[in-house]
């Protein structure tokens, strides 16, 4: 080792701060180097003369005043925060633990009660829909729960009401409107037919079907309306429950049905007028045999749209009356028969 | 080499005591301020010494070892008994120092346009110590106050090492528990700090080193 190579490591020499090969070497250069010896001698007069420095005496007033300000520590409350975070290395990994427990515990309510939550929900419609012939096969209870017959036949994704409607009102309506709602007409029927054997529509169709069908006409609203409030007792409901159905079904939007040639050069074509009038529509289903969208306007172009829309075909259902103060309308685009 | 021995057996002696602060530190936890009145009788002076020679400057010592006197008792309940309370309130007053003197260096950074730092002004030189003869005692005063000025001149980083090595042995794994530093880092900074120092007291010594 050369003399600058002792020299770097010769302070830990002096306390056993080396390694036992390096201090071998470093014995081994001092026998022979007097000029690192010396070295040595004046790295180790520092020192001493370092460690000969005497403690200092403090200030005669400084242990008064660390008491003072220690007592008046002592005499006050510690703070929330304090209280809550210190000391840090306990508290926080508590807290930490608990907010852990406290997640695993909200996730593991969540997959328990989450499948109770969604069932009461979903509406039996969501099933039937997807199903093919569901008006045929369905069983007696299930037919009960069909549209009312004021309501004009839908042609396509003729749903039952969801399940929650039917619990209600199944066993109220009269066989007569069963019988009517299967008398529709036979061009009705056949779409009817055709869109069942369409494939299952996207779970937004059956949303916005599901949402059409949970509003009823007018007609059907005040109907329901009575025999929610006379029968509701009977049915074990109490007026409250029965509340938030009736005000879900006040807020249906009116309706008209339109037997046209070519359904999607019609739906080009109400676009167009509903730019032109300043509205807008939006397709909930569409396929070769009909489509339904909904057009939002303000209502006091109404009257004009349907002047418009009388136009592209024939109004069916109902009658072309603009409905009033309404600014949203459900159109349904039906293909017309070729006889 | 006489230092190499006396140091060897002083670290063997000193591996195993117990902290004779323990029951005072028990006694302050449950709200007994008297038995930190002790401690604070007990370690004043080793702390006042330790922030003099870290800040040379009286005044700003009697700051620190107040800020961390405080700041001790108010943190004991989270003082784990796996250090001495003296190395732990060591190393307390080695970080106010620290702070103070980064204070002190951003403080001299604004006002970088007056050069007239007070040399001695209320440092260590102004402290009492009383014994043997005059001429003695002026003379150790002197030599003193030049190893003083020498530790003075060190780096920060260098400068706290020497102190807690040199001057009040404490281990170099007790160093490192307080500073936060590991051993290797340590034992450099020591290594350079002491050649410092040796190349600094032969300038001020002359031949009488």
């Amino acid at each position: 080792m050369t003399c600058r190579e002792i020299e770097e490591i010769l302070p830990g020499y002096l306390d056993q701060g080396l390694s036992a090969d390096e201090e071998r070497r470093v014995a081994e250069h001092l026998e022979t180097c007097p000029g690192c010896r010396n070295t040595l001698s004046e790295l180790t007069r520092g020192v001493n003369l370092a460690k000969g420095l005497e403690d200092v005496e403090p200030p005669v007033w400084l242990k008064a005043r660390i008491m003072e300000q220690v007592r008046a520590e002592a005499g006050r409350h510690p703070s929330l925060f304090r209280k809550l975070f210190f000391p840090l290395h306990i508290k926080i990994p508590l807290e930490a633990l608990a907010t852990l427990v406290v997640a695993i515990f909200a996730i593991y309510l969540y997959h328990v009660t989450g499948p109770e939550l969604i069932t009461p929900g979903a509406p039996k419609a969501t099933v039937q829909e997807s199903m093919p012939a569901p008006t045929v096969e369905a069983t007696p209870a299930d037919q009960a729960a069909l549209p009312e017959p004021q309501r004009p036949p839908l042609p396509m994704a003729k749903a039952p009401v969801p399940a929650r409607k039917s619990t209600s009102l199944n066993h109220l309506r009269p066989a007569s409107k069963q019988s009517e709602e299967e008398q529709a007409p036979p061009a009705l029927q056949e779409i009817t037919q055709a869109k069942e054997r369409a494939p299952a529509p996207s779970a937004a169709i059956s949303t916005e079907s599901k949402a059409r069908d949970a509003y009823p006409s007018k007609e059907e609203e005040t109907s329901t309306d009575k025999l929610s409030q006379a029968q509701a007792p009977m049915l074990g409901l109490s007026a409250r429950k029965a509340a938030p159905l009736n005000a879900e079904t006040a807020a249906a939007p009116p309706a008209i049905t339109l037997a046209v040639a070519d359904i999607r050069q019609t739906i080009v074509e109400l676009e167009k007028i509903m730019h032109d009038l300043g509205g807008r529509s939006t397709i909930l289903d569409q396929s070769d045999t009909g489509a339904m969208l909904r057009v939002i306007l303000r209502p006091d172009q109404m009257q004009a749209l349907m002047t418009k829309a009388s136009g592209l075909g024939e109004i069916i259902l109902p009658q072309p009356t603009p409905p009033a103060g309404m600014d949203t309308l459900i159109v349904r685009l039906e293909q017309r028969q070729m006889h | 080499m006489e230092l190499k021995e006396k140091d060897a057996g002083t670290r063997k002696a000193a591996s195993p005591p117990p902290d004779e602060d323990a029951p005072l530190v028990e006694r302050c936890r449950g709200g007994d301020s008297a038995a930190f009145e002790v401690l604070v009788e007990r370690h004043q002076k080793r702390m006042y010494t330790i922030a003099l020679r870290m800040l040379d400057d009286a005044a700003d010592a009697a700051d620190v070892v107040q800020e961390a006197f405080l700041a001790a008792y108010r943190s004991l309940s989270g003082f784990r008994s796996q250090a001495r309370f003296s190395t732990w309130l060591t190393g307390i007053v080695m970080n106010y120092s620290r702070n103070r003197l980064k204070q002190r260096a951003a403080r001299r950074r604004r006002e970088a346009g007056s050069l007239d730092a007070p040399a001695d002004c209320g440092g260590i030189g102004e402290t009492a110590c009383g014994c043997a003869s005059a001429d003695v005692r002026l003379e150790r005063k002197e030599v003193e106050e030049r190893v003083q000025r020498c530790i003075a001149g060190l780096e920060d980083d260098q400068r706290e090492v020497l102190i807690l090595r040199d001057i009040h042995e404490y281990s170099y794994e007790e160093i490192g528990g307080m500073l936060d530093l590991p051993d290797g880092t340590v034992k450099s900074r020591l290594f350079r700090a002491r050649l410092s120092l040796k190349d600094c007291l032969k300038r001020l010594l002359g031949e009488s080193i």
